[in-house]
């Protein structure tokens, strides 16, 4: 009793005190304030603490915190600190109000790295993971996910395959190929669904994947690179790409809209010949084609005689620069992109909504792009117990599709798209004849004319995630039951109307074509976690899962309607009518477990096992193991490391496992319907004969990748130079392909397992904050790649050519060599192949000199780049800030087939009108010509390798963004809103390269008559980011 | 735990979901089974852009390595092409080297048919069909396959196949000697015997096999190889199926009159296909022979700037200028230009052989394969080789210049000798069979084919081609290279 009364008045005399101190408070320094994030948005819960005392608080859920300095303080100061993000310390003076922003620490070693089912930190990773944030890449006049990632992180080679609006963009981990792509948990396709347009050559679409998610949403994306992806196994072999969305953070509402307007420009393109160019090389080098196509001299032996050139020397002259095609299907494109979200939540509920409308007109005349897209994610915290996940991502995208590109076949002129005519139609020849009506050149539609034709895609989606998360031991054990849906639908509207002259004939063409996809997750985990004193942490997590995929698609494809109906009833074509459809269902089980044990925080191990089983594989070897172990060793936390002060991080790590790839191929036989039609009584029975096109394939099993992944991890000076090392070798063994049967076999080509490769490569990234200062700051990132993969075993029936070996680089290429042109009375050395004997043509190389051109003087060269790079700058200076960010390659070559423009044969076909690389060709009017003249033909020279006339380095640096940011500060703006922010950027601003073709990383395949990609495009974007 | 849960489950209902095919073991078990699944057979022997036997291949009567590309316009009969480069240039100047380069859309790839067959022929067999049903189809397939070996024989030579179905699925398959000339000309002969003796004279479906096609073709192996005791045989047989000469030679390629009592088998056109491969067989030659700037009378001029096959002027000349069979070549039009197009700035004749009489694209002709008057020659030709120029003999070659040519019989002198006559038939085979695939057997049987070439300004190499090098590659030394490459 005595006791309890005592420690009764001890309480009492303390809250006198303190009600003391309170009251005499004003004398002293209370000091209040708001904590922003780097949104403008109220922080909770962020600490702040008077320096050197145990004085501090937290701040409410606006962010908002008052607090009361000790008593005689010198120089009081305020640290506010918050995980994962910068600490800010600040000098209190004679402030009683302070207001701070709190910027995201971006290489913090806390920092949550997503893993896959599960989390864990920079500081305790065992494997090579690579993490970009969104919120660090310019967002402007970004359409998709993938472009946020070029240059970004170490290991992960990004390019640009298409610039067209929603153009592909090639994504590979450590050169690869498409890595698993898991959203949110759930599995999604890693390319675009593109129904095609029936039988037609006219191609342009080339997009990418993900085209129905609003970069905006996404929080964060993670590579795995190594083993890690083995939690994964079942199509990991590619690594996975794990991209986590956005949610709501329990406080109060948050209101964000962005808002962009862009301006896209083409950066400069392929240069047709003008009128006059055109008609002056025409008879120059028609005078070449004419003497050696009769015998004459220089090219053959007769004395020249009775040339008539085409253009009289008048007609020359007033030709003048005639009509510019690519001005009339190029132009200058825009992009208005708007962002609202809202997010917020209480303790029981938390959201995140946001909704997106994209619209992009195209630089090539009849390509555009628009999105509405919408996401809510929303959490219901159902007691103590249940918390409820679901997440919604709708979009419609509505595509009108490019006619740039190239045909599908080998029709050459008459295939050609607006844009290849453009660059195919003389400049001499207007745009309309004198009746008014679209002019008409060789076998090529007119390019406007082509225009006219209609083809249009739209794309729906759906994606819908529930997932129920039970805490049934807090902080110990909890379980997750998680559904996952994607849904998707695109249908193809095409139309080539009558009056467009296309394939050498007016002709109603139509087709109608859809497709739809289903990927389904379904998937229950359990997790432990338990700290076993200070000794030992555990974390395991195990699980099982179930995936399928369906797809189905249909069309119809119809000739000879009136131009009126169009696609609207295609019952009334009176021509042919073709039909398709096909269907696809694969379904893959999976059981996984991992367990991550830290001992003394010093040594880490991890444990994976995923059992994975496919059903297109016999009962025997439907399943398949994928083990991997890492190991981690912090040696920053050893004794014999802490006198080291500048050291704050040092952390060797070693990972080894197997992971697989999803088989294509079925191991079950199969008799098919031909897709050639064997008809009798002309045309009139038809018959599909059905012929076995697979062998039953018990023995078929899955591909088997092993990857060793060594790596650093260092924190340096207060974390303001962080980074990381890996080294890896992957073998690829038992590679389960669709290969060459033996020779004598009826099916040419089976699935069998055979053949390894092997992977090598390093890879680094580097962060440093090079200035931190109150008012002005700079932070440098950098990253290179570098990786070889070369065979180490063949298939069986697939050796290599002749001029290659077995264990060569996969992505090389073959080439004779040339050196020069082969001049006029120059003495034609022995080993000129024919074809290549005329003045013009190219000299080849008798590399080994034995005066004989065979397959030991080809040599080769590397089809992938030796290094890739990532460059970034990042300043702020008060409430401006300026990033830069660079990437690049260097090594890597192809053959830039835009330079089949330049051909003089091209131009001599009289089929077509050529760029002005044609200048450069070697004529009798041109001795200095660097390339080949009007008498040689490539492809009437027999060779076993390619020649080098047309290979050039890709090796580039670009110029990925420029944008400068202010952060509006005013007492109006402040009162209104929370942040206010304005920007300009300039997307693709430059390129250092030599290479000459339309752009070092856009495709352009050879193709009969010439192939002409969708322009690069540089982009200006003025936008504003605010927040409420 | 869960992972236990469900671990008991994991193997049900875990078949795959098979879609759009058929089941080895549900198929082919019906009669209708095996006619669809023996249909195959006709796969390389129509005229399209080419067809899918899981890898891309060419047809036999096609536009890219079809029978005539290959055994035509190398001949002196045409004069080199050189405006689209590639295999067109390298054919029409019998320069054949470049088909050690080729890919797997090379005709070498037809081994794979050959064993494709020979399984057929075997499933047939071991099935319950009636005797009459398996006979009916085991024919049509040996009449693919002989006819496929026949080609490549004049291709390659010999070249490694399967017959044996037991050999299928063994490391035989990987064995790829050439048999001797003996035993590949005796499995074509045995194909073609059989195929004769059981397809029918007139089939319900006008395109199908037929029994004069398997004579006609065994008829020309055995004149090939010279045998022409059992050439004169064969010829016998046919003259009893029924086959007359058609008077009118131009009537013989133009669509109205595509079926006659001459045409014994062509590539059954469908008028309507435009050219995709669920359609019927389609004609495209106008489109590749006039010139771009020849205004046809539905074709508004073809593709490339002279016709791809273009006649020698000699060889026009070499008519008897009042054979009708010339006229199918024109001498000279009205450019679309307006230019007047003749001797003076065509480098040959412009061949019309089958008239743009359908369409602005592909035309509905047949393409005959195996036309009566070629039997005719090639009996005229067997005669002289045994019993000399007989007066049946004479009077076969002068039936076929009377009735399609209009023109005289051949002079004394023509058939004063079995050499002259020898000649005489072979320019009258050329008279009449131009642009129809068989030149380049004829030239070689006559052995003229390095001195007529030459003569016609080209420089020819071996008269069979290459095989590919990826063939020779995987063969780990047991294919030897066609001689003389």
């Amino acid at each position: 009793m005595q006791n309890i009364l005592s420690t009764k008045a001890r309480y009492l005399a303390a809250f006198i005190l303190l009600f003391s101190a309170i009251v005499c408070g004003y004398a002293q320094s209370p000091v209040k304030g708001k904590v922003t994030d780097e949104n403008g948005q109220g922080m909770m819960g962020v600490a702040v603490k008077v320096k050197d005392t145990p004085t501090g608080t937290v701040t409410d859920l606006d962010g908002n915190y008052n607090l009361v300095l000790p008593q005689g303080m010198q120089n009081p100061t305020l640290i506010f600190s918050f995980l994962g993000y910068i600490t800010e310390e600040i000098v209190v003076g004679n402030q009683s109000q302070i207001n701070v922003a709190l910027y995201p620490d971006i290489e913090s070693l806390d920092e949550v790295i997503v893993v896959g089912y599960g989390t864990t930190t920079r500081k305790n990773i065992t494997t090579a993971v690579a993490k970009v944030d969104p919120q660090k890449v310019p967002a402007a006049a970004n359409q998709s996910v993938t472009e946020l990632l070029f240059g970004r992180a170490a290991g992960l080679q990004v390019n640009q395959q298409s610039s067209q609006p929603g153009g592909n963009i090639d994504i590979s981990v450590r050169g690869k190929g498409a890595p698993l792509i898991v959203i949110d948990g759930v599995v999604y396709p890693s390319n675009s669904l593109e129904p095609d347009n029936g039988g037609v050559e006219l191609q342009g679409v080339n997009r990418g994947p993900l085209a129905g998610l609003n970069p905006r949403d996404i929080e964060s994306i993670e590579i795995l690179k190594d083993a890690s992806a083995a939690i994964y196994g079942v199509a990991a072999a590619n690594g996975v790409m794990l991209i986590t969305t956005k949610k709501g953070k329990a406080g109060g509402m948050n209101i964000g809209y962005d808002a962009s307007r862009s301006l896209v420009s083409n950066m400069p393109y392929l240069e047709p010949l003008n009128a006059r160019d055109y008609m002056t090389y025409y008879n120059q080098l028609g005078l070449d084609k004419y003497l050696a196509d009769n015998g004459m001299k220089p090219f053959g032996t007769k004395d020249p005689a009775g040339y008539q050139p085409r253009f009289t020397e008048e007609e020359i002259s007033a030709a003048g620069e005639g009509t510019d095609w690519l001005d009339q299907v190029l132009r200058t494109g825009s992009i208005d992109n708007h962002n609202l979200s809202v997010s917020g939540g209480t303790d029981k509920t938390i959201y995140y909504f946001s909704g997106n409308y994209y619209n992009q007109k195209g630089t090539v005349a009849g390509s555009d792009m628009t999105r509405y897209s919408g996401r809510l994610n929303v959490s219901f915290m159902l007691n103590d117990i249940f918390t409820l996940n679901t997440s919604l991502n709708a979009n419609r995208n509505n595509y009108t599709n490019p006619q740039a590109g190239w045909q599908t076949g080998g029709a050459g002129t008459q295939g050609f798209n607006a844009l290849q005519a453009a660059l195919g139609y003389p400049s001499w020849v207007p745009t309309h004849d004198q009746n008014g009506e679209f002019s008409q050149f060789g076998l090529i539609g007119n390019p406007l004319s082509l225009l006219t034709i209609k083809d249009q895609t739209e794309a729906t989606g759906l994606i819908a995630n529930a997932s129920l998360d039970i805490d049934i031991i807090p902080n110990t054990l909890s379980g997750r039951i998680s559904f996952g849906n994607n849904n998707e639908y695109s249908v193809r509207d095409f139309y080539i109307p009558k009056t467009v002259f296309w394939g050498q004939i007016n002709r109603a063409r139509a087709s109608l074509a859809e497709a739809r996809r289903e990927n389904q997750t379904m998937e229950a985990t359990l997790t432990f976690d338990k700290k076993i004193k200070d000794f030992m942490r555990i974390n395991a997590v195990t699980g099982v899962g179930q995936y399928i995929d369906k797809y189905q698609g249909f069309g119809v494809e119809a000739f000879d309607i009136e131009d009126a109906i169009n696609t609207d009833a295609l019952e009334t074509a009176t021509g042919p009518k073709n039909i398709f459809s096909d269907r696809d269902i694969r379904k893959y089980r999976s059981f996984f477990i991992r367990s991550s044990f830290d001992v003394l925080d010093r040594y880490l191990v991890t444990l994976t096992l995923r059992r994975d089983g496919a059903d297109r594989f016999f009962p025997n070897n439907k399943y398949q193991n994928f083990p991997a172990v890492s190991v981690g060793w912090k040696l920053s936390n050893e004794g014999f490391m802490q006198g080291i002060d500048q050291l704050d991080m040092l952390k060797l790590r070693a990972s080894y496992g197997l992971t697989g790839e999803r088989p294509g191929d079925l191991a079950y036989g199969a008799f098919r319907g031909d897709n050639t039609a064997i008809t009798f009584n002309n045309g009139s029975v038809v018959y599909i004969p059905y012929s076995l096109v697979a062998f039953d394939n018990p023995n078929l099993q899955w591909p088997i990748t092993k990857t060793l992944d060594i790596g650093l991890d260092f924190g340096l000076f207060k974390n303001r130079i962080t980074g990381s090392f890996d080294w890896y070798r992957e073998n690829r063994e038992r590679l389960l392909v669709n290969t060459t049967t033996p020779q004598l076999s009826f099916i040419s080509s089976a699935p069998i397992n055979a053949g390894s490769q092997q992977r090598t490569g390093y890879e680094f990234s580097l962060n440093t904050v090079n200035i931190e200062k109150q008012n002005w700051g700079w932070n440098s990132t950098f990253n290179f790649t570098h990786y070889d993969n070369r065979w180490t075993e063949r298939y069986p029936n697939d050796p290599p050519p002749q001029y290659g070996r077995i264990n060569d680089p996969l992505g090389i290429i073959y080439v004779y060599r040339t050196n020069g042109i082969l001049q006029q009375d120059q003495e034609v050395p022995v080993w000129q192949p024919e074809g290549a004997r005329v003045p013009g043509s190219p000299l080849f190389v008798d590399r080994n000199g034995d005066e004989e051109l065979d397959y030991r003087d080809v040599t080769s060269f590397s089809g992938v780049p030796k290094a890739i790079i990532g460059l970034g700058n990042e300043f702020r200076y008060k409430n401006f800030d300026l990033n830069v960010f660079f990437y690049g390659q260097y090594g890597a070559w192809g053959y830039d087939y835009t330079t089949q423009w330049g051909d003089p044969i091209a131009l001599l076909s009289n089929l077509q009108n050529v760029t002005v690389q044609v200048k450069e060709a070697w004529s009798t009017s041109n001795p200095t010509g660097t390339r080949p003249g009007a008498a040689f033909n490539e492809s009437a020279v027999a060779l076993d390798a390619g020649i080098d006339t047309r290979l050039a380095r890709r090796d580039f640096l670009r110029c990925r963004n420029i944008t400068l940011g202010y952060n509006v500060k005013t007492p109006f703006t402040d009162k209104l809103l929370d942040n206010l922010r304005l920007y300009v950027d300039v997307q693709n601003a430059f390129i250092l390269t030599g290479f000459k073709g339309v752009d070092p990383e856009i495709q352009a395949a050879a193709i009969k008559g010439g192939p002409a990609p969708y322009p690069m495009a540089r982009t200006f974007s003025l936008g504003l980011n605010a927040n409420f | 735990m869960s992972c236990g849960i469900l671990l008991g489950s994991c193997e049900d209902n875990f078949d795959p979901t098979i879609t759009g095919t058929l089941a080895p073991a549900n198929f082919p078990k019906t009669e209708a089974d095996f006619e669809l699944y023996t249909l195959q057979a006709y796969k390389p022997f129509g005229a399209k852009w080419g067809y899918a036997d899981v890898a891309w291949q060419n047809m036999f009567h096609g536009y890219e390595y079809g029978h005539v590309i290959m055994f035509d316009l190398p001949t002196d009969l045409f004069i080199p092409f050189t405006a689209w480069g590639g295999f067109f240039e390298f054919f029409s100047k019998a320069d054949f080297d470049f088909l050690k380069n080729q890919d797997k859309t090379s005709h070498f790839e037809k081994v794979r048919y050959v064993t494709r067959m020979t399984q057929i022929i075997a499933d047939i067999e071991a099935s319950s069909l009636e005797e009459e049903a398996k006979q009916r189809f085991i024919a049509e397939a040996r009449m693919g396959r002989g006819l496929t070996m026949y080609y490549l024989l004049h291709m390659y030579g010999p070249l490694p196949v399967i017959m044996d179905p037991a050999e299928i699925g063994t490391a035989a398959e990987s064995d790829l000697s050439r048999p001797n000339r003996e035993t590949f000309v005796g499995y074509i002969e045995d194909d073609l015997t059989y195929a004769a003796e059981h397809l029918a004279v007139s089939p319900e479906q006008y395109g199908r096999f037929n029994k004069g096609l398997a004579l006609g073709i065994l008829m020309r192996l055995h004149l090939n190889e010279k045998n022409w005791e059992s050439a004169k045989a064969a010829g016998r047989q046919l003259q009893g199926l029924g086959y007359s000469l058609y008077n009118d030679y131009a009537g013989l390629f133009r669509e109205i009159t595509e079926k006659n009592l001459e045409t014994i088998w062509a590539v059954s056109i469908d008028p309507a296909a435009t050219g995709n491969n669920l359609q019927g067989d389609f004609n495209a030659w106008p489109l590749y022979n006039l010139p771009s700037d020849f205004q046809g009378k539905n074709v508004n001029g073809g593709w490339p700037p002279m016709g791809v096959f273009t006649p020698s002027w000699e060889f026009y000349d070499s008519f008897d200028p009042a054979d009708k069979r010339r006229a199918l070549m024109v001498e000279s039009y009205l450019a679309k230009d307006g230019t007047q197009k003749d001797r003076s700035n065509m480098p040959g004749p412009v061949l019309a052989k089958y008239p743009d009489e359908s369409g602005p694209e592909f035309q509905g002709n047949d393409i005959p394969i195996l036309r009566f008057a070629d039997v005719l020659l090639m009996l005229a030709e067997a005669i002289n080789n045994t019993e000399g120029p007989t007066q049946e003999a004479i009077d076969l070659v002068n039936e076929v210049r009377s009735v399609h040519g209009g023109i005289a019989g051949l002079s004394e002198s023509e058939t004063a000798s079995p050499e002259a006559f020898n000649e005489a038939i072979l320019r009258e085979r050329a008279f009449d069979l131009y642009f129809e695939g068989v030149r380049k057997m004829d030239l070689v049987r006559h052995g003229k084919w390095e001195s007529a070439l030459q003569q016609a300004g080209k420089n020819p190499g071996p008269a069979l081609f290459p095989v590919p090098q990826y063939a020779i590659d995987v063969s780990d030394g047991t294919l030897s290279q066609t001689q003389g490459y």
